[in-house]
């Protein structure tokens, strides 16, 4: 490959369900199909016997083999094994999930008849590295660089699992920005300039996420002013609410509890997701399942307002966070110029009512394709940062904010905020802290993130410890604390003695849910072994290919009147034999991993040498 | 006397409805019909684990696991027929089918996990192990 794509970079936004890649070429954003020609891949990895698939080819064996079929890796990133979201899901999930080190969830696959350990970031890596792939194949050069998108609300952990699994992936990640910012990049592109200054809210109600962002646009500046966020509300929480109204009318009617049978639950969540779908457009609809528990049929209908009624609470939480964001920018409703929705569940019409009324009346904006957008800005923020761009692009600037407020532990157990949250990044803030203790000569730094007043209840990042603080009273030494986030989002802490110049620093990656150096450069290895197997498995397919269509082309070329006739007895008795000895041999063979690519084509050779001779009298236009 | 021809837009509009149901109907028939060849193929495969387990051979946990998942995979794509009158009673039939296949293979999934309980039922393991093979093309 060349390398001319050096500079390039694309976009790729890693999604829960989909994951989609765009590129910036000839003055707008392209929007990349993969090898089934579809505009999002699933971010799915599966593992067979065989091989390792990723994306369409691995959604489409899910049924056949659920139990080594990985999805909602982003679920996972960057969280602890005993994070009750984690112990959510992990039930819910057809693959196994056990507690690794450091409390770390581990996800346990059978591939090629061996169990495998796979980290979250691994499994992300290898949707990136897919996602990779299939820019370019359509570009035709190596392509390094890329900017990644995560959920706004997004830890520093989550960010830097993130950011650890582009690596793992071999790419240069430019940088990690915000989904709704990249939404938001998509929607200000066309109209910045001659629009003036515009507030921006963009509300991203997904399948299990929603995030809210509140931006202002001026002259191609793109200012996060505040975000807010909930990562467990979206579209599967509906359909858990369907369901379980749906468990109880059947109650009602035929005494019968379904809420312990699996399948009939799968059943009635399809119908429900169904249904649900259904209601965006029509006011009432049915839920009907064949013999759905022993031999009973189910039949409901449900009207859009009991789906309304019945997810009320989620409904207002989401409309919630939308006034926390306005709260937090210090900004009142009626300043904001637009309001964008992204997002599957963002097409529920009592979800839209509701924005319309908080707003008074406001109209939505949907003019951007909800599924498409964030990777769209991503692509536009990609060709910023490597000056490919055009004007308009080279002029965007990117302020965002972070998420949550970071800070140290003091007075055992306080949280003492440093950065609070919606404080636009890059940024360094310093505080002074002093000795709890007489005579202290060491202080212990443990740095959190969070809203909650109790350390305890807030994120653990890490710690370290400053030590060679002169002995003094208590309240005399002063020390240092010094917060720095890179424009990743990425923090920096480090403390230092004033009189002394004691200093201590870290970079918040020893932390425990993360992954250190070293297993990212094993990973890193890994994943170029799997690359290895994958393009093996390929060839080998591909020269099973090549012989099996030469066996029976010459099959069928000696078996044709006009062209048998030109051969002679003996001749095509040798080339029968040859043939049917070559698919007797590719019958036998259970699977490819027994043959070698040498082994195919020393075959075709032999099968070649064979036919080749008498063939070769004839002239190609009489062959088929 | 004259004759006036006039357009009936209400039973023009009634007949182009009329299409649309007619082909969604046709529709919904054909995706059934397109499943219930699907079934009977896995029906097949359910057979020759059934007779792999009469005959006292051991059917591996997951060939069964396996076409169970894909038999639901067809039930809930069953589901989603939208099957009004005529329809209705044969994707009942169908749906029927495919819970007593289901049934079938949760049956051999009892009896595969406790073969000491069955007495001589698995006499030999190396038989166990070629008949379990035979079925294997099948898939």
């Amino acid at each position: 490959m060349s390398s001319e794509g050096e500079g390039l970079a694309i976009g790729i936004d890693l999604g829960t369900t989909y994951s989609c890649v765009g590129v910036w070429q000839h003055n707008r954003v392209e929007i990349i199909v993969n090898d089934q020609g579809n505009r999002t891949t699933p971010s799915h990895v599966s593992f067979t016997e065989k091989e390792r698939l990723v994306g369409d080819a691995a959604m489409n064996q899910v049924a056949r083999n659920p139990s080594n079929s990985v999805f909602d890796a982003k679920r996972l990133i960057g969280r602890r094994f005993s994070d009750p979201l984690v112990q959510g899901d992990v039930q819910l999930w057809p693959f196994k999930v056990i507690e690794g080190p450091d409390d770390k969830p581990i996800i346990v696959v059978t591939y090629k008849g061996e169990e495998k350990y796979f980290s979250a970031e691994e499994i992300s890596s290898m949707v990136l590295k897919k996602m990779r792939e299939i820019a370019e194949a359509y570009l035709g050069t190596t392509v390094k660089n890329a900017v990644v998108t995560v959920p706004a609300y997004f830890s520093d952990a989550q960010r830097k699992a993130t950011n650890d699994a582009g690596t793992i992936a071999g790419l240069d990640v430019l940088q990690i920005i915000n989904e709704p910012t990249a939404a938001a990049i998509a929607y200000g592109i066309d109209r910045a300039g001659g629009i003036g200054k515009r507030n921006v809210l963009i509300f991203d109600l997904g399948g299990g996420t929603a995030d809210v962002s509140l931006l202002t646009i001026e002259d191609g500046t793109f200012n996060v002013m505040a975000v807010a966020g909930d990562t467990h509300l979206g579209g599967e929480d509906f359909d858990n609410r369907m369901v379980e109204h749906c468990v109880q009318v059947f109650k009602r009617q035929n005494k019968e509890d379904v809420s312990g049978n699996a399948r009939a639950l799968r059943r009635l969540r399809t119908a429900c997701e169904r249904a649900k779908r259904i209601l965006s457009s029509a006011i009432e609809t049915t839920i009907e399942v064949d013999s759905l528990y022993n031999s009973i049929d189910f039949f409901s209908t449900i009207t859009r307002a009991k789906f309304s009624e019945l997810n009320m609470d989620f409904f207002k939480n989401s409309i919630m966070l939308v006034d926390r964001c306005l709260t937090d920018a210090k900004m009142d409703k009626s300043a904001i110029d637009d309001v964008i929705l992204i997002g599957g569940s963002s097409r529920i019409p009592r979800v839209q009512e509701m924005l319309r009324e908080f707003f008074d009346g406001k109209e939505l904006n949907k003019s951007i394709n909800p599924d498409e957008a964030v990777a769209h800005g991503a692509a536009v923020q990609a060709a910023n940062l490597t000056g490919m761009g055009n004007e308009k692009v080279n002029q965007i600037m990117l302020l965002d904010v972070t998420p949550l407020s970071l800070g140290v532990s003091v007075n055992g157990g306080e949280m003492s905020v440093v950065i609070p949250r919606n404080t636009t990044i890059p940024t360094k803030i310093e505080a002074n802290y002093s000795n709890f203790h007489d005579n202290q000569t060491s202080a212990l730094f443990s740095i959190y993130e969070g809203e909650r007043v109790r350390v305890r209840d807030n994120n653990w990042l890490g710690e370290f410890r400053l030590v060679g603080i002169p002995a003094v009273p208590r309240g005399a030494a002063k020390l240092k604390v010094s917060f720095d986030i890179d424009a990743n989002g990425i923090l920096n802490v480090s403390a230092e003695e004033v009189t002394t110049g004691v200093r201590r620093k870290i970079i918040i990656t020893n932390e425990k849910a993360r992954l250190s150096n070293v297993e990212i450069n094993r990973m890193i290895v890994d994943a170029e072994i799997y690359k290895v197997e994958d393009d093996d498995c390929r060839e080998r397919a591909k020269s099973k290919a090549a012989l099996e269509n030469y066996a029976y082309k010459m099959r069928n070329n000696i078996n044709d009147k006009q062209i048998g006739a030109k051969v002679s007895r003996a001749s095509k008795k040798k080339i029968r034999a040859a043939i049917n000895k070559a698919i007797q041999w590719l019958d036998n063979l259970d699977g490819m991993e027994l043959a070698g690519v040498d082994e195919f084509e020393e075959k075709l050779i032999g099968l070649k040498l064979i036919c080749k001779p008498i063939i070769a009298n004839m002239s190609d236009s009489e062959l088929q | 006397s004259k004759i006036v021809l006039v357009e009936d837009i209400v039973s023009r509009e009634r007949r182009c409805l009329e299409m649309l149901k007619n082909v969604k109907v046709e529709m919904a028939s054909k995706s059934l019909a397109e499943i219930s060849l699907k079934v009977d193929k896995l029906a097949g495969q359910l057979t020759a684990l059934e007779t792999t387990a009469s005959r006292g051979g051991q059917v591996s946990k997951m060939d069964v696991e396996n076409l169970t998942e894909i038999f639901m995979e067809k039930l809930v794509k069953l589901d989603g027929i939208v099957a009004e009158g005529d329809l209705k009673m044969p994707r009942m039939v169908q749906v029927r089918r495919v819970q007593k296949h289901i049934e079938t293979l949760d049956a051999l999934k009892l009896q595969n996990s406790k073969p000491r309980n069955n007495g001589g039922k698995s006499p030999c393991q190396p038989q166990a192990d070629s008949s379990r093979q035979q079925s294997m093309p099948m898939q």
